[in-house]
């Protein structure tokens, strides 16, 4: 790799044009590419359906350009009381043509991932309908059960990304791969 | 033979003027391996006049009677030698001895450094400092020196800080060549083995004058041990074996000289180096452990009026990161500082997963002199290659990808005169360099720094005047650099903005001896240094501090290419006291250093991404002072007990916001007592140390700001996820003897280190939001000298 150094050098200053030659031809190159980035997610969607009948919602987080200024969907969530909904998690690098599905890689890299759930100041329950091939929960598919109704509140939903190290329990080891924040609101 | 005009530096007022009196006393000083001692001092106490040793190890007092002389020869790390000379002599040969109390302490004296002014506060590290710290980091070595500490991410990454300055603004020296890799990023340590070195000095002033911008903080020159043009063959082997990370270290030096087809020397070296996980008082450090694989070749051609060398080197290192130092968001970042311990512990092991980092750096070098009528006249060409690449833990398999892949091509010629003009002595030179920067493809993340190209130019002259007990110093330096960046905007359009610097720099000094045993210089180097490209062009997401940072020519998520670039002005004054006698060395030194236009890291508010919040961080420029002091003290108590004393403290304050400034190093002091024993039945130079290692907490951290806090901080203060962590002492013990090995000899040191296994976290290190440093660390260092032609040591051929 050492293009530009001199093969022979003799014992003697002369060598000193030869090395500004090397200098002057390693200063020529070719432009840059700009990069395409990869792992962006851009998009958060869930999607709610309650399984006796009734209302689907979907939760949109959407980011254009994947570096900050989310746009959130619906501004406050309103789920229905008493309440058992089927939720299933989608991500998407809508950066790209055509769109990226992220949800197949998680799926298949099930063993390293984790999807945490938080709610504060709403009335929901979350269960694990899906596990990887050690028996931990994944969380692409869950439920979420709505009690009594209430003020708004927040749906926190933590990607966890854990190679080598899940365990099953929330947050674990290993590092953050999405963080989103819905508002919710449960209601009659 | 003497190409060197021997230099005074000491001047008796009262020379008595008799018909007779001129007589010279010359000489050599040397070492027992026949190297030379250049900068030696010659002390003639009866007629208080001295001489300092040339470069070539020469001296020559003149202008003396006949008579009986009591001679002192002095030099650093070495036993002061007492002769009594009758005039008229021939020529001396003098041979010093290592002092063994000296390599244990260290002592202070910049008098025989020819690579830096004479004026400057510096500091040595010997061969036998090195030796008992040998398989360390060069940075973790160099904070043995007070006023030297290190930036650290993790126990195996240690970045030298010099009064709170680092990076860019420090310029390191390996074997000549000015070191050119990735210095710009935090978790960037030096790629140079320390193996090769003979010798450390480290600069603590502003040596822009003769190195260019990037020495305004100060410098580190390693210094491999010259080329011996002796006859023979030779050789070192080097082990070391560190119980913390299981490490094992073995370097092996050879060398020989031949005398067709002209006066020739060659040298070979190589070091490999295996260490697993690190760890902490109470737990595993997982995935911190090291590997390196490096080595050098050197040849040499002499003749009487000018010589040639060769040099190559490779420098190889994967280093694991911390596991659970990868943060993906605040919140992460927010459960490690209120942890006790990192969330991610495994058993030891010397695999190292991510995230890590590789790298790989390559060094040739020439360089000749000649002697002209006019002075020596040096050539200098260094040409490296540094490849970094950086590896994250990714999704999709793409962990095997690196997320930071850089190379870095750089040529540097630099071309010298020294002269010497009756009392005048001094330098001038010019220096040329290029440097080629690329982002290799195929990362899938966006760079952070750009693809650029550096041309510079700088010419400087440096002048030194010896009157008496005066040294008077001077410098001036012009600079030119002419850099090229190519960046894509938010459209993804390529950028090609270009900059033109001219800069200056200047210098003044001066050595003032009250006797021969105390000593004031004082320099004041005024610097300038136009941001690097990383503070103007860096942007993106760090995953160690999870945030998000964009370089000066930032405007809101674009880049604004036309607007003006101001360039850091530093005037950094230092002041040095040196006082030494029989019992008592004392060296004290006060530093002020003001620095406009300072390039630093602003909170600017915050960004809320798919990971949830992240702090914004934004490089600003603003006026900067740090002052500070650093003593060092060592007491022979007895011809066995020797004490060692060094202090250190720094000041460091944003003036235009009235703020503290981040990662400033808190006061230390450290405490050795040594107990020594020249003989000991066969054992030669027996010694027995205990230290006390005290770091004191920062007081001045900036600002706490909890990572769960972030999302509504508005300020533009500096600020810190944690407070800084209280203070700590650590107890260390160290022995070591030399013993006859057949005809060898074998030098044998064993070393403990945090003895009491005490969880500590230092304020320096990068990951202390993570996990605790590292606890005790037992490591046994044993160097083989296969030395052939041993010869009965002269002490004196008079």
């Amino acid at each position: 790799m050492m293009k530009t150094f001199p093969r022979s050098l003799k014992t003697d200053l002369t060598i000193l044009p030869i090395l500004i030659l090397a200098v002057t031809i390693a200063a020529c190159k070719d432009d840059p590419q700009p990069v395409n980035e990869e792992e962006v997610i851009t998009t958060v969607i869930v999607d709610l359906v309650p399984r006796s009948g009734g209302n689907e919602i979907q939760l949109k987080w959407y980011d254009e350009s994947g570096d900050g200024n989310p746009v959130i969907t619906p501004s406050v969530a309103t789920l229905i009381t008493g309440t058992l909904y089927d939720a299933q998690i989608t991500l998407l690098n809508e950066t790209v043509s055509p769109v990226e599905d992220i949800t197949e890689e998680i799926a298949s890299e099930g063993d390293d991932h984790l999807f945490c759930f938080s709610v504060a100041g709403a009335d929901v329950t979350v269960a694990y309908e899906d596990t990887d091939e050690s028996g931990h929960p994944i969380g692409l598919s869950t439920t979420w059960t709505t009690g009594t109704g209430g003020d708004e509140g927040t749906l926190t939903l933590v990607l966890r990304h854990q190679p080598g190290q899940k365990d099953g329990t929330c947050p674990g080891a290993g590092e953050t791969d999405v963080e989103v924040s819905f508002p919710i609101q449960v209601i009659e | 033979m003497r190409y060197f005009l021997l230099l005074f530096l000491l001047q008796a007022s009262l020379t008595a003027a008799g018909q007779s009196c001129t007589l010279a006393l010359g000489g050599i000083v040397k070492d027992a391996d026949g190297k030379v001692l250049p900068g030696a001092t010659i002390w003639i106490a009866s007629l208080e006049k001295g001489i300092v040793a040339s470069p070539d190890g020469l001296f020559e007092i003149n202008a003396l009677c006949p008579g009986k002389y009591e001679v002192e020869v002095k030099f650093v790390g070495y036993e002061t030698k007492r002769l009594s000379i009758t005039l008229p002599a021939p020529t001396v040969v003098i041979v010093l001895h290592p002092a063994i109390e000296v390599l244990h302490g260290v002592t202070v004296e910049g008098q025989h450094l020819r690579q830096h002014s004479l004026s400057q506060s510096a500091t040595i590290l010997t061969a036998g400092d090195l030796a008992v710290n040998q398989g360390k980091p060069l940075g973790e070595i160099l904070q043995t020196i007070p006023g030297v500490s290190a930036m650290m991410t993790g126990p195996a990454v240690y970045k030298p800080v010099i009064h709170g300055l680092h990076g860019q603004r420090i310029l390191l020296l390996n074997n000549g060549v000015r070191q050119d890799g990735q210095q710009w990023g935090n978790e960037h340590a030096p790629e140079i083995d320390t193996y090769i070195a003979s010798e450390i000095e480290v600069v603590k002033g502003a040596e822009t004058v003769r190195y260019g911008a990037d020495a305004l903080g100060g410098v580190v020159i390693v210094n491999p041990p010259p080329l011996s043009y002796q006859r023979g063959l030779r050789g070192e082997l080097n082990t070391g074996f560190v119980s913390n990370n299981r490490m094992g270290v073995f370097s092996g030096t050879l060398q020989g000289g031949f005398a067709q087809p002209e006066k020739g020397s060659w040298r070979l070296q190589g070091t490999v180096k295996k260490g697993g996980d690190y760890h902490a008082a109470k737990y595993n450090l997982s995935n911190t452990g090291a590997e390196e694989i490096d080595f050098s070749a050197a040849i040499g051609f002499k003749k009487d009026e000018q010589g040639v060398e060769f040099f190559v080197s490779s420098f190889n290192t994967t280093i694991g990161i911390l596991r659970s130092a990868h943060t993906g968001s605040l919140a992460d970042l927010q459960r490690s500082v209120e942890q006790k311990s990192p969330a991610y512990v495994d058993d030891f092991t010397y695999r190292i997963d991510n995230p890590r980092q590789q790298i790989n750096h390559h060094l040739i070098k020439v360089s000749a002199f000649r002697h002209t009528p006019i002075g020596k006249l040096t050539f200098l060409y260094g040409g490296q290659f540094n490849q970094r690449k950086e590896f994250d833990v990714r999704r999709g398999g793409r962990s095997n990808k690196p997320s930071l892949s850089l190379d870095l091509f750089s040529h540097a010629v630099d071309v010298s005169l020294d002269h010497t003009l009756g009392k005048l002595s001094g330098s001038a030179g010019l220096n040329f360099t290029v440097k080629d920067n690329t982002n290799v493809p195929g990362t899938g993340i966006t760079p952070l720094i750009p693809d650029y190209d550096q041309t510079s130019a700088g010419l400087f002259i440096l002048e030194k005047l010896r009157t008496g007990k005066w040294l008077f110093e001077g410098g001036v330096r012009v600079d030119h650099q002419h850099l090229k960046v190519m960046t894509f905007n938010q459209a993804r359009e390529l950028l090609k903005p270009a900059y033109d610097f001219h800069f200056f720099a200047g210098m003044l000094g001066i050595s003032y001896y009250f006797n021969s045993q105390a000593r004031l210089i004082s320099n004041i180097g005024m610097s300038t240094r136009p941001p690097h490209v990383s503070e103007l062009y860096s942007q993106g997401l760090h995953h160690g501090s999870a945030s998000i940072e964009q370089g000066l020519l930032g405007d809101g998520d674009d880049w604004n290419i036309t607007s003006p670039v101001r360039m850091e002005h530093a005037w950094k004054w230092v002041n040095t006291l040196q006082l030494t006698n029989e019992k008592v060395a004392l060296e004290a030194s006060l530093h002020v250093n003001h620095i406009d236009n300072f390039v630093y890291l602003q909170a600017a508010g915050t960004r809320l991404t798919i990971r949830g919040y992240f702090p914004f961080f934004k490089f600003n420029q603003t006026d900067a002072l740090l002052a500070g002091s650093d003593v060092s003290f060592r007491w022979t108590m007895s011809k066995r007990l020797t004490y060692a004393g060094k202090f250190s403290w720094l000041y460091a304050n944003d003036l235009v916001q009235h703020d503290r400034l981040p990662f400033m190093p808190p006061p230390t002091l450290d405490n050795t007592i040594t107990l020594a024993w020249p003989a000991v039945g066969k054992l030669k130079d027996v010694y027995f140390a205990l230290g006390l290692p005290v770091a004191f907490k920062q007081n001045r951290a900036p600002l706490t700001v909890y990572p769960e806090d972030i999302p509504d901080y508005d300020g533009h203060k500096n600020f810190d996820y944690m407070p800084a962590p209280p203070g700590y002492a650590l107890v260390s013990a160290e022995m070591g003897t030399v013993f006859p090995a057949g005809k060898h000899s074998m030098t044998v040191s064993i070393k403990g280190e945090n003895l009491l296994n005490t969880s500590y976290r230092n304020y320096m290190n990068r990951l202390r939001y993570f996990a605790d440093d590292i606890g005790r660390n037992i490591s046994i260092r044993i160097k083989y000298d296969l030395l052939k032609n041993d010869k009965p040591e002269k002490n004196q051929t008079p």
